[in-house]
């Protein structure tokens, strides 16, 4: 079973082809990030405005690259959502005209899932898992049950991590996309220097709150008369530990419930963008090895969008006998739980 | 010569399936929103009338602006993808171009025709054709005054949805309104695809937006 993958809901464009044996046959992506560095931030219409541009040309390459022709696909699996809604409906169009002048089925692919079920593509895990998210549009503790069924044990309040980190950056001029700027300056600064709060810290459940951090820093910033490169450093610094003193705080509660509903699952998951920062990862995996869990975390290319993980999401439904009509619309929000209570701001790529 | 074309770039979307000049089928929806849902639905609808499978196409037609943004890549990401598919060439039709072409030939004969699109902000995408439906200008998108004052000289078919206000302030005795709902339809951007060399396969039209994105640099007002 080979299944075709397509991202486009935020600022990368990519394809893939993943069969199912968890062989990722051939991958394209574009990386918007240079037409998006100088307004900080991504601006969805330029977006959008790319993603069609170069969408179908990378299609083409998978599919030369993996020396298959359409006829040897059995699916045709695209992001429908969440994210930002001018890509999405590039990649979902594309999709369904592919799939209907092949006559292959389409699958209409949650970007939350796809991260979600990622490490059974890398890692071939066993459900069920604890699975925390954080990315540019989400910061989310799911327990991951079954293809299909996840309960969301927290989330976000206000910031998504990954937006926290891009404003922080903004504001201590380090660069963007922020992330990997912020982990690089506070590589070299001293995070003891300044107290920055800890929103949530100690409160029970596992939500999320980190507009006041990112408050904090503008204020700790205002303070210093002529910040220097140092000064910049060391507040890095300190918002990277305050972030991973969050996350790793909010993480142990969300295990203690995973734990008491699955005595028998073993695994924390750390997927999305912001997996990639390398002190989050230390940080979570002291909590999860607190707390009887072993941390897996998916290779960074499979963390960051990608369409890998949209087409094993896609070939995972289509094993379960899934699939989408033609009229499957392009979902702006699109929780992957619905039974939580809706969160003004989780699911919402921005 | 077997070709689909298809069109959501303004109000509503089209298809349209011909074999050489003969229509084979044809599906149209007025709705504005929705597009992205119901456009290929009415594709695979118009392609079942027809009696035709997907390989037994010769190419694919579709518009490619100007429009609404999000309008503009529904039915081009369509087009798109399947090209790609079925290796068919792709040919891509201005909406204006479109809209000019759906004016009927006898009322156009003496006249020059002018497509006008709405733009929003006093603006409309413009662009005036001869009886033959050559370009007599290039696509662009001008303040409505700026609009009138570049129209051709003579008598004036004016199409399309900014046709009315262009004519408010032109006056009749300049221009008068080409009958029709001013709508794009998939049969016009079938045959003006048909009217000229198809591009290779293997090309993809891009869009034809005329408008930059709506986006603010740090630090600017």
């Amino acid at each position: 079973m080979i299944v075709l993958g397509i991202e486009t809901s935020c600022d990368e464009t990519a394809c893939a082809l993943v069969d199912a044996n968890r062989q990722v046959l051939a991958e394209a992506l574009l990386s918007q990030i240079d037409e998006h560095r100088p307004y900080l931030g991504v601006v969805p219409e330029i977006a959008a405005r790319a993603h069609i541009s170069h969408l179908d040309g990378l299609v083409r390459a998978c599919m030369r690259q993996a020396g298959l022709d359409f006829d040897a696909i059995d699916a045709v699996a695209a992001t429908a959502g969440p994210g930002l809604i001018g890509g999405v409906i590039v990649g979902l169009l594309t999709a369904k005209g592919i799939a209907l002048a092949t006559g292959k089925p389409l699958v209409a692919v949650n970007h939350l899932e796809g991260h979600a079920l990622s490490p059974r593509l890398s890692h071939g895990l066993p459900f069920p898992y604890l699975l925390l998210l954080v990315s540019g549009g989400h910061c989310q503790l799911l327990v991951v049950e079954d293809v299909g069924r996840y309960r969301r044990l927290g989330t976000t309040i206000d910031d998504a991590v990954g937006e926290a980190f891009d404003k922080t950056a903004k504001l201590l001029g380090l660069g963007y996309p922020g992330g990997p700027a912020v982990e690089r300056a506070a590589g070299t600064g001293r995070p003891g220097r300044f107290d920055l709060p800890r929103p949530m810290l100690g409160r029970p459940g596992a939500d999320f709150s980190f507009s006041g951090l990112k408050t904090a820093v503008r204020q700790a910033l205002a303070g210093l008369p002529a910040p220097s490169e140092q000064d910049r450093r060391d507040l890095a610094a300190a918002f990277q530990e305050a972030v991973a003193d969050v996350l790793a705080d909010r993480a142990a509660n969300a295990i203690a419930i995973f734990r008491a509903r699955h005595p028998g699952g073993r695994h924390l998951v750390l997927a999305g963008g912001v997996a990639a920062n390398m002190r989050l990862r230390e940080r979570l995996a002291e909590v999860a090895r607190a707390g009887g869990l072993e941390l897996i975390a998916p290779p960074p290319a499979l963390c960051t969008d990608n369409a890998a993980m949209i087409a094993w999401a896609g070939l995972e439904h289509l094993r379960l006998g899934r699939r989408d009509g033609l009229d499957a619309p392009a979902r702006a929000r699109w929780p992957l739980d619905p039974t939580a209570p809706p969160a003004a701001f989780a699911g919402v790529k921005a | 010569m077997k070709l689909l074309a298809m069109d959501s770039a303004l109000d509503g979307c089209s298809v349209a399936v011909l074999d050489g000049p003969r229509l084979l089928a044809h599906r149209r929806r007025e709705e504005a929103r929705g597009q992205a849902e119901a456009l290929m639905p009415l594709v695979q609808a118009a392609m079942t009338e027809a009696g035709l499978g997907f390989t037994a196409l010769d190419a694919l037609a579709v518009t490619i602006g100007p429009g609404t943004f999000t309008g503009i890549r529904i039915a081009l990401a369509a087009a798109r993808g399947m090209a790609v598919a079925l290796r068919l060439p792709l040919a891509g039709v201005s909406t204006l171009e479109a809209l000019a072409a759906g004016i009927p030939q006898e009322l156009a004969e003496a006249n020059l025709r002018v497509a006008a699109i709405d733009a929003r902000r006093g603006e409309v995408y413009v662009q005036g054709f001869d009886a033959g439906l050559r370009p007599l200008d290039a696509a662009a998108l001008l303040p409505l005054d700026a609009a009138a004052s570049r129209l051709p000289a003579g008598p004036v078919l004016l199409a399309g949805s900014g046709a009315p206000r262009l004519l408010a302030l032109l006056g009749s005795g300049r221009a008068r309104l080409a009958p029709g709902d001013g709508r794009i339809d998939a049969r016009q951007v079938a045959c003006r695809a048909l009217a000229r060399p198809l591009p290779p396969a293997g090309t993809a039209p891009e869009p034809l937006y005329l408008r930059a994105p709506d986006a603010k640099l740090p630090g600017t007002a």
